[in-house]
């Protein structure tokens, strides 16, 4: 089953809409609240990634039989350097954004910690790919 | 009281199991009691009450409004919104009083800023106990207990998960439990501060109670005079602690006419025998542990408790953090967005988070007469008054109060009302069926199917509790191809 979602690059106050729904239609299938919660935090965490530095794009969520597995792609500049870019604290963000509570270089951290698995694909001048995946631990289902 | 909170705390390390109830355990915390009853015969089937509720727990079925019990979240937004007044928080007769010989009454600050200034809290439980009340607690003075806790907890208890949110108001308990699940762990785990002025009532009587000897029947009966149905469920059915000492709700707008008439005869009554103070019981305690921290030219009253920010500012006022950060929130939808908020991980940096499900926090609870700008105005010039009479009072010797009378007993489990089915495979299938009809719905959310929007029937209808041809537009369709063939 896939969900998709587009990401819009200019309306700020947007930003984690699309986190808040996945969020709802996991509560509905009825999966542990702490594998929600990581995806919820993950996803918006990219979300707002995506609005900062690439002008929004799209995101597709699917949800297999033990996976939330979770495709956000943009057309922004790209990452030159990831490994640095995943180092807590580092930060490109403009400062109009950091003046705004975000850009405290936590968010690539912050979506690794969140998922079991992160790839992120990016070539500058061209765009981003992050893929997450998210285990459901059918086990832990109540 | 001081010293006794902190760090014996107990941590609350039962994060995992929280998660992992069984469906059963999940089940038995969901309250069947709510407060809010539907006046079948006003209900004129409107869907107004559908539409406006934010946990989307309303139907109308057969032309009636129900509640969706595990949904409800006692906010009382369809009692705000219904036009017809169908919709109320059941108020008992002041004759029940009749059955007890001592009668408190739990007067919250939401109740004083009901009435205009020149009736001072003294003339108030004056016609309070023309009422039929024989002893005045306020809730007020216990409220200053637990901002004095919660001041402890915060700055005593390691690895809090921050921020931390009151549990004050049950309606945003409640919230947190059947949409924000991880975040109970975040939630205060102190008492709310009626539910210690009722012990606390009932210990006094108890205490004064030199008749037990002479008469048979004694009871004591414990009052809350109640701005909102939320707190009137919890009485009832309490979530966080096993049993309440509350015997009774009463709401401020059912008591609100008979004290106004109360207070027109208090005038002429010689009021003395009503105000003796023997029986307005407050908490001298608190006030004078307040003035023994803090210099007395900085007035505090904790009367500001009902008004959004007051209990933050209560904790400030005992906090000696220069440093605390908090947050504040009122009004239903305010709430679920901070709640959203810090559920996807922001704001952690925030010591604390106080969240009122009623825009203006209890002033502006639904069983509450005045205008929220009102109920603000008349709070300021009581503060005010405050500033200008209150001396501290002596200190009884039972000034103790211990962490274990005040924190809650019972573990708050997640109501995951949303849930599907509760096995994962037939709840996606169901889900995959649901995105389908959603695409087939006009969209519109319009509500006259009786369900709140386009895709909460698709989510009826997969649950069997609906039909697509429920949908006007569906249907309309459906008759334009049978008579016209179009």
């Amino acid at each position: 089953m896939k969900f998709h979602y587009d990401v819009s690059g200019t309306d700020f106050s947007l930003a984690g809409a699309a986190s808040a729904d996945i969020k709802k239609k996991l509560q509905q299938l009825g999966l542990p609240s702490l594998v929600i919660k990581r995806t919820a935090v993950a996803m918006y965490e990219a979300e707002i990634n995506m609005v900062v530095h690439a002008g929004g794009g799209e995101t597709e969520v699917e949800i297999t039989d033990t996976d939330i597995v979770i495709i956000m792609k943009d057309h922004g500049p790209g990452i030159p350097d990831i490994e640095l870019a995943m180092k807590e604290g580092y930060s490109t963000a403009p400062s109009v954004v950091q003046e705004l509570g975000f850009g405290a270089g936590m968010g690539l951290p912050n979506m690794k910690r969140n998922s079991d698995f992160l790839s992120i694909d990016s070539k500058v001048g061209q765009g981003t790919t992050v893929t997450m995946r998210i285990h459901i631990d059918e086990e832990a289902s109540v | 009281m001081t010293g006794n909170f902190g760090a014996g705390l107990p941590p609350d390390n039962n994060h995992d199991n929280i998660n992992e109830q069984s469906q059963t355990e999940v089940a038995k915390t969901i309250s069947v009691y709510h407060s809010v009853e539907l006046e079948e015969d006003s209900c004129k089937g409107c869907t107004i009450c559908v539409t406006g509720c934010p946990v989307e727990a309303i139907r109308v079925h057969d032309g009636k409004a129900h509640i969706l019990e595990e949904r409800c979240i006692d906010c009382g937004e369809c009692i705000r919104r219904c036009p017809n007044h169908a919709k109320q928080a059941k108020s008992p007769e002041l004759t029940i009083l009749d059955d007890y010989n001592k009668r408190a009454a739990l007067v919250p600050p939401s109740f004083y800023a009901q009435f205009e200034c020149k009736y001072s809290e003294q003339e108030l439980h004056t016609a309070l106990k023309l009422l039929g009340f024989t002893d005045i607690f306020n809730v007020a003075d216990d409220a200053t207990i637990i901002s004095q806790a919660t001041t402890e907890y915060l700055k005593n208890t390691p690895n809090l998960p921050k921020p931390v949110i009151s549990s004050s108001c049950p309606t945003i308990i409640k919230l947190i439990q059947v949409r924000f699940p991880s975040l109970i762990d975040n939630l205060l785990p102190l008492l709310p501060p009626v539910e210690l002025t009722a012990r606390r009532a009932r210990k006094t009587l108890q205490k004064t109670d030199n008749t037990s000897t002479l008469s048979k029947v004694n009871k004591i009966g414990v009052f809350f005079i109640s701005p909102c149905p939320a707190k009137m469920t919890v009485a009832r059915s309490p979530v966080g602690y096993k049993s309440s000492g509350i015997d009774g709700v009463f709401s401020i707008s059912a008591l609100y006419l008979p004290v106004l008439n109360a207070l027109k005869k208090a005038h002429t009554t010689s009021a003395s025998e009503f105000n003796s103070d023997s029986s307005t019981f407050t908490n001298e305690t608190t006030k004078s542990d307040l003035n023994t921290t803090k210099s007395t030219n900085d007035a505090y009253n904790p009367i500001i408790w009902s008004r959004e920010c007051g209990e933050a500012e209560s904790i400030i006022h005992f906090s000696s953090s220069k440093t605390f950060n908090w947050l504040s929130a009122g009004g239903i939808k305010q709430a679920i967005d901070l709640l959203e908020a810090i559920d996807d991980g922001q704001y952690s940096s925030y010591d604390f988070t106080e969240i009122a499900a009623c825009s203006g926090g209890c002033i502006g609870g639904p069983l509450s007469i005045s205008t929220v700008p009102e109920a603000q105005a008349v709070l300021r010039s009581r503060l005010s008054q405050t500033h200008d009479n209150k001396t501290p009072g002596p200190l009884p010797e039972e000034s103790d109060i211990c962490l274990s009378d005040i924190c809650l007993t019972e573990q708050i489990l997640p109501r995951p009302s949303r849930k599907l089915s509760n096995d994962f495979k037939k709840a996606r299938r169901m889900m995959e069926k649901q995105e389908e009809i959603i695409t087939q719905l006009p969209g519109l959310d319009c509500g006259s199917c009786g369900s709140p929007n386009c895709k909460a029937l698709a989510e009826d209808i997969v649950r069997g509790n609906a039909k697509i041809e429920d949908c006007v537009t569906i249907l309309k369709a459906h008759y334009e191809k049978l008579l016209f063939g179009k």
